[in-house]
């Protein structure tokens, strides 16, 4: 019973501890090894997490926030992707050159800007 | 004295009648705008229609113009834009040109920058430009619009991007249109990162720093001292006219006697520096002393 008692202790101080730091020593970890076994796991998986990347670098480093938004993103070759923005008088055409690594992680490795004037 | 001049993107008239000691002469462009409804196919009450009028682009919902509505649509394009760009700037004449004497004093008036829009049918004779117009789907909150396909939210205020505070750059894109129609360029067309000789629509010709993303030829609403452009070429060309009609009308008299110009031959390499404050004529003196008068002054008249 006493021992039963100071399990529950220990667990509840861990708890708390976690709670209070919002620390959780596996979540990390856990989302980086899901995505990567995700985007290994099939082209299509590999095609989303590839698409997710630009669409969160789109997101995170286009300032053009008006216009009509992301009108497509299309693959060049294997490796290249590009996204169109629409805007006023044209569209502004983001080209990402991308690298799949072996366990699965979606790199970019360059992004160049172009303009198609309407 | 009021002469004219017609150039492609517009009309000019320089009025000099209108000058006395308090008051400019006075450079008038005149753009006639010829708008043509674009309306669903078949007669439809609702239809679709592509962004840049490009069939490989996405389709947006559009509805019918009627009288009424196609009226208010031209009428809120003409009084919206029209004083945006009119009577915003004076031109310092440093060249000595359209001189009058007044109460036993010379003045050289300066030439106050005015815009007129007159908004007209397509079929109508004399426009400069043709523009087609969509009208939108209230549930559609953008189209892609360019210099000769407007859609008619085209008037209204939208966000264009953020500043790099984050703070949303707004903008009527009509007044930008209208900016290009009157010859200008974006904002940092001529900057190494957006060269004439390259693509001018590039986003990074819209601006990088802030002060250029919040110009009218940026995304934003600001008007700048070289948006006058079009007022001091225009005023170049009637310093050309004076010149040359002068010297076609009699050739030997221009030669020997020199007669007066209108506007001295210096006019044609003046900078007529731009201002966006009221500046009133000056006296002789104070144009020697390189003095500038934005208070009303108290002449002799």
């Amino acid at each position: 019973m006493v021992f039963r008692n100071r399990i529950m202790a220990v667990a509840a101080v861990f708890a708390v501890a976690f709670w209070l730091t919002g620390f959780s020593p596996s979540n990390k970890a856990r989302a980086d090894t899901i995505a990567a076994r995700n985007c290994k796991m099939d082209v299509i998986k590999q095609s989303v997490c590839i698409y997710e990347a630009i669409l969160a670098d789109v997101d995170k480093n286009y300032p053009m926030r008006g216009g009509g938004g992301i009108g497509r993103i299309v693959q060049n070759s294997t490796t290249s992707y590009s996204a169109y923005l629409l805007q006023e008088e044209r569209e502004d055409v983001r080209i990402y050159e991308v690298k799949v690594l072996p366990n699965g992680k979606v790199t970019i490795t360059s992004v160049t800007e172009e303009t198609v004037t309407h | 004295m009021k002469s004219k001049l017609s150039f492609k993107r517009f009309d000019a008239e320089l009025n000099t009648d209108v000058c006395d000691p308090y008051n400019n002469a006075e450079l008038t462009l005149t753009l006639k705008m010829g708008f043509r409804q674009i309306n669903p196919a078949g007669g439809a009450a609702e239809g679709t229609y592509h962004d840049y009028g490009d069939a490989t682009k996405p389709a947006r919902k559009i509805i019918k113009w009627t009288d009424a509505s196609w009226k208010a649509w031209k009428t809120n394009f003409v009084q919206s834009a029209e004083p945006f760009w009119h009577g915003k700037f004076w031109l310092i004449n440093d060249a000595g040109a359209f001189s009058f004497a007044k109460g036993g004093e010379t003045y050289y008036p300066n030439v106050w920058c005015r815009f007129k829009l007159i908004g007209n049918d397509a079929g109508a004779a004399g426009n400069h430009h043709t523009i087609d117009v969509v009208r939108l789907n209230a549930s559609e909150k953008w189209f892609g619009s360019h210099s000769t396909l407007y859609d008619s939210k085209d008037t209204n205020l939208a966000k264009k991007r953020t500043d790099s505070k984050g703070k949303p750059v707004m903008q009527r894109a009509h007044v930008h249109e209208v900016g290009h129609l009157l010859g200008l360029d974006h904002v940092d067309v001529g900057k190494a990162h957006c060269l004439p000789s390259g693509n001018t629509n590039a986003a990074a010709c819209y601006g990088v720093a802030d002060d250029d993303i919040k110009a009218v030829m940026g995304g934003g609403m600001q008007l700048r001292v070289e948006n006058a452009y079009p007022w001091r070429e225009a005023l170049r060309n009637f310093a050309v006219v004076d010149l040359l009609t002068a010297v076609f009308n009699n050739p030997l008299s221009f030669l020997v006697s020199r007669p007066a110009l209108q506007m001295p031959i210096v006019s044609l390499t003046s900078v007529w520096p731009a201002k966006m404050q009221r500046h009133y004529p000056r006296t002789a003196a104070e144009v020697q002393a390189g003095k500038m008068i934005t208070v009303r002054p108290n002449r002799k008249v």
